[in-house]
């Protein structure tokens, strides 16, 4: 079994949110309209948080696109009251859309924002109906949704590696965001195979954890910005 | 004829008959009003239920508002009932037998609105069942519904058991009423006050008020779980259980007095519930308003001292920003204003305990909002947040909750005695003589033999 | 015994049964709530230890409220006596 998971390198990121824009159209994330979007019901799996970081002698903003860190001890899998979300053999955070009860504990729980609600029924466009993606489910209003690692991407690569006969490469299961990414600031891979990129990046000396003390383990690793940090 | 009926005689106790047997107009419109009220609580609902929870003012990163809020305010008011019946039930304070019926009705209706503001909150309602198919127990609502479910149940017993006595009275008083009859003829088991009733009633209510506490403890202690379970700032602190347990009784007294005090005025009830029962009531919400206060003291000096910069962003928010007029009036209200007013003898008349009550309930609500929403209101990730502005709609169902509570209390109160009449008659016939063979039991031998 | 009941004495204690099961109803239903989610999280290989801890406390204690509830019911409409219940005052 693999345990997928992702680093993004910072240092490489220009912040330029085309993984948010790749994300929101692979997984029909709904537009909410301007209206909710000023009440804060924006929708958006993969965030792009800025942090402004008091460093003497100048403030520098940072900023880090957040999709859903996939936890290795998610605290949002623990208060779950209907098995709504749970964590898969393979590491992925799952979400089974049609029993969330819409309690929202686990975004009450979840440190990192990462959890959505439907605070409506959302209609996407009728122009843009042509553009969603058949293989992602759409949501009904009252769910909580996240990023799922684009999930549906490997079952998809899974049933043609077994159509083919054959074994599925780890390369052939990348999420939308990281296929997106202009300036390849983006990995994604099987954690465990010791060969493999992210492995090997996420034991860089530059590897961080958000909220790494919070003991939740998170899959997605960032690999620290600017040539002083890594001399640090 | 009956021993329960011989021995009391009805005109002695009128004004308690006089809500079931004459009904005042006044209590009948005020239901009206109430009945009312609950309606446009439930179209509300009807409207969220309609367009998605997003009819609340409900955001983002506060995600969680005005009904978690009332879930919690309203199951620590039940703690008033039961908890307190039962203690002063087992300590043997002969005062209370005006009042444990009153506390004891306020748990069961409360507890039902409680659970209703869980669904209020949730996002598809429609797919309620779905913990009883797929329930998990690691889940703390799941710990919730569990021991709400059971505190539930035993309240219930709780209040049934003491009340069968005085079913069998109005059975007999309503005898030339046909359904009235009836209902009271099946609901008091047959109850005629013979010895051997009187002792498996003794023994139920003994059983009872032991195992009502530890359970009412858990109700709140599990429902502190719900937040500190969470690794969210100011939320993940061990000392929730108990300062939500030590809140909810707190609130549950004030509630108490305010319910008594009304039903006073309404029902003529000045013979039974004397100043000296507002005034030892007032003393328990005196030394609860000081645990309330140490309990604040500690959690929030433990916040500020440890200064952890997520936990200092949602203590900053309540102490001088957005959030700070709840705060501070919330302080006000559950300390200074009930400290001052009980702590003076002058002050401490009814309508001040009834001043110090109400203040308390107001402070309470706002004591489990400033726990809730500042906290949702700053997550760890620097995060783009605005306050938090409950919509009509949520207004309207809070409206509709108390209102509903409220009605139900008086619908209680049209069918039942609201104090429990065979207690009072107990206390006059037996409890006068078993107080003062206790007291001498109390002295030393050598005095009681000098004074005989 | 039975035969000498009245006709108005049967009604209030079909009525009386009608409650006393409907509050067993509810206490067994919720023990099988219980153990279905005890199997649930057995199957599911999912934190079955809570399920154990929690229904281990849950469950005797809702036997238990049925149990005073099923002996303050008996014990006094079985300790009745020989009084007969009148409508008279």
């Amino acid at each position: 079994m693999a345990l997928w998971g992702m680093v993004i390198d910072l240092d490489k990121c220009t912040a330029c949110q085309a993984c948010m824009v790749a994300c929101k159209s692979e997984n029909n994330v709904p537009f909410v309209g301007k209206g909710q979007a000023e009440r804060g019901r924006v929708i958006s799996w993969l965030d792009m948080v800025t942090e402004t970081e008091e460093e003497y002698p100048e403030a520098r903003t940072k900023f880090i696109p957040r999709p859903c860190m996939h936890c290795d001890k998610p605290p949002c899998v623990k208060v779950c009251p209907v098995y709504a979300t749970y964590r898969n053999p393979e590491g992925i955070v799952a979400q089974i859309w049609d029993r969330c009860i819409g309690c929202r504990f686990c975004m009450a729980a979840c440190p990192y924002n990462v959890k959505y609600f439907n605070w409506h029924q959302y209609r996407i466009p009728k122009t843009m109906e042509r553009g969603l993606n058949p293989d992602v489910y759409v949501r009904e209003w009252g769910v909580v949704e996240k990023c799922t690692f684009c999930s549906h991407r490997l079952l998809k690569a899974r049933d043609r590696a077994a159509a083919e006969r054959r074994e599925m490469r780890a390369d052939e299961y990348i999420p939308a965001c990281v296929e997106a990414c202009p300036s390849n600031a983006m990995y994604f891979g099987d954690l465990k195979d010791p060969e493999s990129t992210v492995s090997a990046l996420s034991r860089s000396p530059r590897a961080f954890h958000l909220l790494e003390d919070l003991g939740t383990e998170p899959k997605v690793t960032y690999l620290m910005e600017g040539e002083r940090h890594a001399l640090r | 004829m009956h021993s329960a009926s011989h021995r009391l005689n009805f005109d002695e106790h009128r004004t308690l008959f006089d809500p079931i047997a004459n009904p005042k107009k006044g209590v009948t419109i005020a239901m009206g009003i109430l009945v009312a009220l609950s309606a446009w609580g439930a179209l509300c609902y009807f409207l969220q239920w309609r367009y998605g929870l997003g009819a609340s003012g409900l955001n983002q990163p506060v995600l969680w508002g005005f009904y978690i809020t009332n879930f919690v305010f309203f199951i620590g008011i039940s703690h008033a009932g039961t908890l307190i019946s039962a203690i002063l039930r087992m300590a043997q304070a002969e005062w209370r037998r005006p009042v444990t019926r009153m506390a004891e009705v306020i748990t069961v209706a409360v507890l039902f609105i409680g659970a209703a503001n869980i669904l209020f909150d949730l996002g598809r309602p429609h797919k309620v069942y779905m913990p009883l198919f797929y329930g998990r127990y690691q889940s703390p609502l799941l710990w919730d519904a569990m021991s709400i479910t059971s505190y539930l149940t035993a309240s219930s017993v709780f209040l049934y058991i003491p009340l069968i006595p005085d079913i069998a009275i109005l059975r007999d008083r309503f005898a030339d009423r046909k359904w009235l009859h009836r209902f009271y003829q099946v609901l008091s088991f047959g109850w005629n006050g013979n010895p051997k009733q009187q002792k498996v009633l003794n023994v139920g209510i003994a059983i009872m008020s032991v195992v009502v506490i530890p359970i009412a403890v858990s109700v709140h202690t599990v429902i502190s779980y719900i937040f500190s379970m969470t690794v969210q700032p100011m939320w993940h602190s061990t000392i929730f259980g108990p300062y939500f347990v030590c809140g909810a009784i707190f609130s549950g007294i004030a509630a108490l007095i305010v319910m008594m005090v009304t039903l006073r005025r309404v029902y003529h009830l000045e013979s039974y519930l004397k100043p000296i029962h507002f005034n030892y009531l007032g003393v328990l919400l005196l030394v609860m308003s000081l645990l309330w206060f140490y309990f604040t003291f500690s959690e929030y000096l433990t916040g500020f001292f440890g200064h952890e910069p997520s936990e200092m962003r949602v203590f900053w928010s309540k102490f001088t920003g957005p959030y700070a007029p709840f705060f501070w009036t919330m302080v006000f209200c559950n300390f200074v204003v009930p400290v001052i007013i009980l702590s003076f003898k002058k002050l401490k008349t009814i309508t001040g305990v009834l001043v110090a009550s109400i203040a308390v309930l107001i402070g309470m609500w706002l004591e489990r909002f400033t726990i809730i929403v500042p906290t949702l209101a700053n997550p760890r990730l620097p995060y783009p947040s605005g306050i938090y502005f409950p919509s009509w709609v949520e207004w309207g169902i809070m409206l509709g909750s108390f209102s509903f509570f409220v009605f139900l209390y008086l619908l209680f109160s049209r069918f039942f005695p609201i104090i429990s009449i065979w207690e009072v008659h107990e206390g006059k016939e037996v409890g006068v003589k078993e107080v003062e063979e206790r007291v001498k039991s109390y002295l030393p031998e050598s005095a009681a033999n000098v004074s005989t | 015994m039975t035969s000498q009941w009245s006709w108005n004495e049967r009604k209030t204690f079909f009525w009386q049964v009608v409650l006393l099961v409907t509050f067993y109803t509810f206490i067994f239903g919720i023990v099988i709530w219980i153990l279905r989610l005890i199997w649930l999280s057995w199957q599911l290989k999912d934190v079955f230890s809570a399920s154990i801890a929690i229904s281990l406390i849950a469950m005797p204690l809702f036997l238990f409220l049925l149990g005073v509830y099923n002996y303050v019911f008996w014990g006094i409409l079985l300790n009745r006596g020989k009084s007969k219940k009148g409508g008279k005052d």
